[in-house]
């Protein structure tokens, strides 16, 4: 039962991801930072890493081979890379790092100031296939304090961390001891964010370590999963706070029809003060999944306002 | 010393000592007869015997009869060995001896103690063998049997005419108890046939004592058995009965002979016989006594508990009697308790894997709900558990009806019930993406038109290609495409 832990996502195998991650992501960088640092040398791997360094001179030119455009998504903190195809991406908090292996992109902003933005990939992230799959809004912006429940090996979570920014926090609750030593390893480049390695079904653990927060993602995929989330919330979601989850319709009832048991889950959502106020479907990113997003305790001020 | 010769040629001589053998097994056998004819007659003579005998002994002692004696051992031990070789089957001597010992008359036990005391506790195990072997031979093939018995076929011509002369010599001695020098040295020619065939007798015993043994152990099994039949089906009481009864016919059986013992042989057979009948039946007594209690415990307790008594049987039938007892009583009265042992044992079985079958009911009801999701064949599973049920017994079934019936209507666990579900919108009826807003330009668009195929593993397949950051999906719109739920009723 390390149910909250990594729930219907792929932290399967991510382990080897990581380890490749340097590597792919230097590949990468080529791609969309034209001479990048890793340059072509670096895309080779074969190649001496001094060398890929030495066409590290032509790293500053910075055109490339592919002219890139980043442009901020409606939700801040989020980016989309314009260039013959588009990527959701966010900007990197760590500049330079690569959690997973995914691409990062460099662009010069017009004060001369460098800023990497790393792609943000939905078949991997669910709360960027929710994003894509046009929400509304995500609650998640910088400076929030967020709770994640089922932070897996922390591809979301680097994410959420580039969202919310220097100024933000992200408690990372994950249960398993295998993926969260990913998510540990990922929380050491990133000051923002706090991994805690418990079962999200008791946050009393872990009620010591974490604040009152702003938003709580959930993506725990787990039967009970309205409960962990109320529980939680009650816990350390403000009043007027915001929830975002993540429903995998096999996870509560295999057999009932997916959109059944969505609006089953936002009953109970109701009944655990929540204020459901959008769901989207994640396909096709996901299949059988939906993301509904909503207050808590939401004052009727605001309501009537 | 005259004898030694005489049967070393013997011996040297094999077809001829087997037809004088043949002869003087005839003859004993008509000795034996008339021995048996005269009876109560003879009676008197054993006490006279014994210590004339004794008598003899000490004079033979003094003599320097042992060197005889080994001589004469040296020889048994020949013939010892060719008595192994003849082909008799314990299971025929067996049979005869239960069919003459069953027939035997009355016997004085008594008759035998002088010479029992005179003789060699050997020799008169040697007798006894013979004297079975007689009996055997007298009812039904005397030649066969006495051919069959090579080794003692020597011996017999001597023992025969030692016996003639030691009849006649105990009837002069009766008629004459004060017998002059003749007696004395017939007494010395008759004490010294005595002790050779003693001798002999003694190392023949070797080989005849241990078949006698084993002949009286079969037989004891043969007799117990056979009472036990029989009697387990009576009543307990009856079986104890009866086998006092048959210990003491086979006393009297064996003590039949002495009857007819004014010969040694005879007497030391009867004698020795009825000691070793005693002997064998002694514990064959116990062994029956205490089959016969279990026995009749398991009698009761059959009538009474059926199971138990089975379950009973099982365990004791480490006895072969008990075994056979038990597979008659079994076979007879238990056959339908052992069935309803069997049943419940099977209801125990079946039980065992309700447990099972609940786990498996969970995953079938599971399988259930998926065919009455999709409304096909549902009733394939049903009938395996029907199946299921019509092998089990009638109580396990209606258990497993009760199951049925409770797992049927439910249909199986579900979560969410199907009929308390209410759409906030009819646009939440439709997951799929493309039900969803500006679905056609998406950025999913193209990831649908590829996972829209495939499900299972070639989801996750084609999924997994797309997780590694190749994927490209053109152009991202800021739209809003969720569903907005309608919070106005709240207020």
């Amino acid at each position: 039962m390390r149910p909250p832990a990594r729930g219907g996502r792929g932290g399967r195998g991510f382990g080897g991801r990581s380890d490749g991650g340097g590597r792919g992501g230097r590949g990468f960088s080529g791609r969309s930072d034209g001479g990048g640092r890793g340059g072509r040398g670096g895309r080779g791997g074969r190649t001496p890493r001094g060398r890929g360094r030495g066409g590290g001179r032509g790293a500053p030119g910075m055109k490339g081979g592919s002219k890139v455009v980043v442009i901020p998504h409606k939700h801040d903190g989020v980016f989309i890379a314009k260039a013959k195809e588009d990527a959701l991406c966010t900007k990197n908090m760590a500049a330079g790092e690569s959690v997973y292996g995914e691409k990062r992109v460099s662009v010069q902003n017009e004060d001369g100031t460098k800023a990497e933005y790393r792609v943000w990939n939905p078949f991997r992230s669910k709360l960027a296939a929710a994003v894509l799959g046009g929400v509304d809004n995500i609650w998640i912006a910088p400076g929030a304090r967020v709770l994640y429940l089922g932070a897996a090996s922390g591809t979301t979570v680097s994410h959420v961390s580039d969202i919310v920014g220097p100024t933000g926090l992200v408690y990372a609750v994950e249960f398993s001891h295998r993926s969260g030593r990913d998510l540990v390893n990922m929380a050491k480049k990133r000051t923002n964010v706090i991994p805690i390695i418990e079962d999200a079904r008791h946050p009393a653990k872990y009620r010591m370590l974490v604040g009152m927060v702003d938003v709580i993602f959930s993506d725990v995929a787990q039967p009970d999963q309205a409960r962990i989330l109320a529980l939680n919330a009650s816990y350390f979601l403000k009043n007027g706070g915001h929830f975002v989850i993540s429903i995998k319709a096999n996870c509560i009832d295999s057999i009932q029809a997916p959109e059944a048991v969505f609006a089953a889950e936002v009953e109970k959502l109701k009944l655990e003060q929540f204020k459901p106020s959008e769901q989207v479907t994640l396909e096709p990113f996901e299949r059988d999944h939906a993301c509904v997003v909503g207050g808590y305790r939401m004052p009727k001020k605001q309501k009537a306002t | 010393m005259l004898f030694v010769p005489r049967q070393v040629s013997l011996a040297s001589l094999p077809s001829t000592a087997a037809a004088a053998a043949a002869a003087m097994a005839k003859e004993e056998v008509k000795k034996e007869k008339k021995s048996k004819s005269k009876g109560a007659a003879a009676k008197a003579s054993p006490a006279p015997d014994a210590r004339v005998l004794a008598a003899v002994a000490a004079f033979l002692e003094s003599s320097g009869l042992p060197l005889t004696l080994a001589a004469l051992r040296s020889e048994a031990s020949l013939e010892g060995d060719a008595w192994r070789s003849s082909p008799v089957s314990l299971a025929d001597a067996v049979s005869k001896l239960l069919e003459s010992s069953a027939s035997a008359p009355g016997a004085d036990i008594t008759a035998s103690d002088g010479q029992v005391k005179a003789d060699d506790a050997v020799a008169e195990e040697k007798g006894a063998g013979k004297k079975k072997k007689n009996k055997k031979g007298g009812l039904e093939a005397h030649e066969t049997e006495s051919k069959a018995i090579e080794p003692s076929a020597p011996e017999k011509p001597s023992e025969k005419a030692d016996d003639e002369t030691k009849e006649k010599k105990r009837k002069k001695k009766k008629d004459s108890s004060s017998a002059g020098d003749d007696a004395e040295a017939n007494a010395v020619v008759k004490t010294d046939g005595k002790k050779k065939k003693s001798k002999k007798q003694e190392n023949d015993e070797d080989v005849e004592a241990r078949l006698e043994k084993v002949e009286l152990a079969v037989k004891a099994k043969f007799e117990a058995a056979g009472k036990l039949k029989v009697d387990d089906k009576k009543s307990g009481e009856d079986e104890r009965k009866s086998q006092s009864d048959e210990a003491n016919k086979n006393v009297l059986g064996d003590g039949a002979p002495l009857d007819k013992g004014k010969k040694k042989k005879k007497s030391k057979s009867t004698s020795e016989t009825s000691d070793k009948v005693d002997a064998g039946t002694a514990p064959t007594e116990v062994e029956v006594k205490s089959n016969g209690a279990s026995e009749n415990g398991d009698a009761v307790e059959g009538k009474d508990v059926n199971e138990k008594k089975s379950k009973k049987k099982k365990r004791k039938s480490g006895s072969e009697e008990n075994g056979l007892v038990e597979d008659k009583q079994v076979a007879g009265k238990d056959s339908a308790p052992k069935s309803d042992d069997e049943n419940k044992t099977a209801m125990d079985v079946e039980e065992g894997e309700d447990g099972k079958a609940s786990a498996d009911a969970a995953v079938v009801s599971k399988k259930r709900k998926l065919e009455e999701v999709e409304g096909s064949k549902p009733p394939a599973k049903e009938d395996i558990t029907a199946t299921e049920d019509d092998v089990k017994e009638p109580s396990t079934a209606s258990k497993s009806n009760k199951r049925q019936k409770l797992s049927e209507p439910k249909s199986a666990f579900q979560r969410v019930k199907s009929e308390d579900i209410k759409f906030a919108d009819e646009r939440l009826q439709d997951n799929s993406y493309w039900a969803k807003g500006g679905a056609d330009s998406g950025y999913g668009a193209k990831a649908q038109e590829i996972l829209g195929q495939v499900r299972g593993r070639d989801f996750r397949h084609e999924k997994t290609k797309k997780k590694r950051g190749t994927y490209k999906g053109g152009f991202i719109d800021l739209q809003t495409h969720s569903i907005k739920f309608n919070n106005s009723d709240d207020e």
